[in-house]
């Protein structure tokens, strides 16, 4: 494009209105007022103790993984599979039939129960086998013809106790 | 001081061509070893050595602090910011190469952020201007090989700059400083070079428009 007077007029305003006279003083004064930059200034060496101390964080557990023998469940590249097979055995239990619930309470003693394991021990006698068990035969031809069949009682003579005779203790 | 004001009946310009071509720069893009040292010993606390590297940058950074507040008092004020935040900041200078362009970047900021202070404190104080308080017109320098223009053209051209969209405006007026190339200017205003380019094509010729509507059209 051709210049003429009036781009040649223009360029001089222009570098006129970003002309700036000497300052002699203005760089003494900066530098007075720059803060202390020395190596033991707190602004100085706090952000490079945080990287450093963030670096050997890093390498630290770095080192530490190396020793890791995969006891504690650590993934690792060959065990890559390990999360679907658990992914699976997850689903498998939760749309199969419902586990069943076992309910576990612990009975302690109380503070104020003075009988001892011996109390126990001594409490009942040994209950013998029995030495002669009774039974009736009953044949097809002995059942009644109507009604209800009714089985005799079952007697054991030699049973010396009930179950009534057992001390509440 | 206005354009109005300006001292000099005759502003004296050279002829021949652009007064600053951005496209070529005064400083070579280069690294310099000198700057490299300065600012290796500028990180470790020397403050000698950062006061040579203010030193050899101070009227560019000036430049650029003006081009954006319009006031030399503001601009130096914008660059002693820069300054502290550039000493504090000097570790994270990734090439020390680059510390021009990195350090013009920061006055650039400081700037913006005084004129953008500046604009708020004069609409709270109902102060009316387009752009703040009117730029300031330092003292002329006439050249001896001249081309000379009136006084009248001189205020007009400076009116019809200020008046122009910041977003022309800073292009136009950091490529007037003579400092930078386009990609430095692009750099600071965080834009392509193309829109660089173009903003300082328009700017020239809306500033031209302008002047042929105030009756100041150079027939070609």
């Amino acid at each position: 494009m051709k210049r003429d007077h009036l781009d040649d007029a223009i360029d001089h305003v222009a570098t006129l209105l970003v002309r700036v006279e000497d300052n002699d003083g203005l760089s003494t004064r900066i530098l007075a007022s720059l803060p202390d930059r020395s190596p033991w200034a707190p602004h100085w060496w706090m952000p490079r103790l945080a990287i450093t101390a963030a670096l050997g964080i890093g390498v630290a557990l770095g080192v530490l993984r190396t020793f890791d023998d995969g006891s504690t469940g650590v993934l690792r590249t060959e065990n890559a599979s390990a999360p679907f097979v658990e992914f699976h055995a997850a689903v498998e239990r939760t749309t199969g039939e419902p586990a069943p619930i076992v309910r576990r309470t612990t009975v302690e003693r109380p503070q104020n129960d003075r009988r001892t394991i011996e109390d126990f021990e001594r409490s009942l006698v040994a209950i013998a086998p029995p030495a002669v068990l009774s039974l009736k035969s009953v044949s097809p031809s002995e059942l009644p013809g109507q009604g209800a069949l009714a089985v005799e009682p079952l007697a054991i003579a030699d049973l010396p106790l009930t179950a009534e005779a057992i001390s509440p203790r | 001081m206005n354009a109005a004001d300006l001292a000099l009946p005759m502003l004296v310009i050279r002829s021949g061509g652009p007064v600053n071509d951005p496209a070529a720069p005064s400083e070579p893009a280069v690294a310099n070893p000198e700057l490299v040292r300065l600012v290796a010993l500028a990180r470790t606390g020397d403050r000698a050595a950062f006061g040579q590297l203010l030193e050899d940058h101070l009227n560019a950074a000036r430049r650029v602090a003006l081009a954006a507040v319009g006031q030399a008092m503001d601009a130096d004020e914008a660059v002693q910011d820069a300054s502290l935040a550039a000493w504090t900041r000097l570790h994270a200078l990734q090439d020390p190469a680059a510390f021009r362009g990195w350090f013009m970047r920061i006055v650039w900021r400081k700037a913006i952020d005084r004129r953008r202070s500046l604009r708020s404190w004069l609409d709270r104080f109902g102060v009316s201007s387009s752009d703040g308080r009117p730029m300031e017109y330092p003292a002329a320098d006439p050249s001896p090989d001249a081309l000379l223009i009136s006084r009248e053209l001189a205020t007009a051209i400076g009116q019809v700059v200020k008046a122009l969209p910041r977003r022309l405006r800073d292009p136009f007026l950091l490529a007037a400083s003579g400092d930078h190339r386009y990609e430095d200017i692009a750099a600071m205003l965080g834009v392509p070079i193309g829109t660089v380019k173009w903003r300082i094509s328009e700017a020239r010729r809306l500033i031209r428009m302008k002047l042929d509507r105030l009756g100041h059209g150079d027939p070609r």
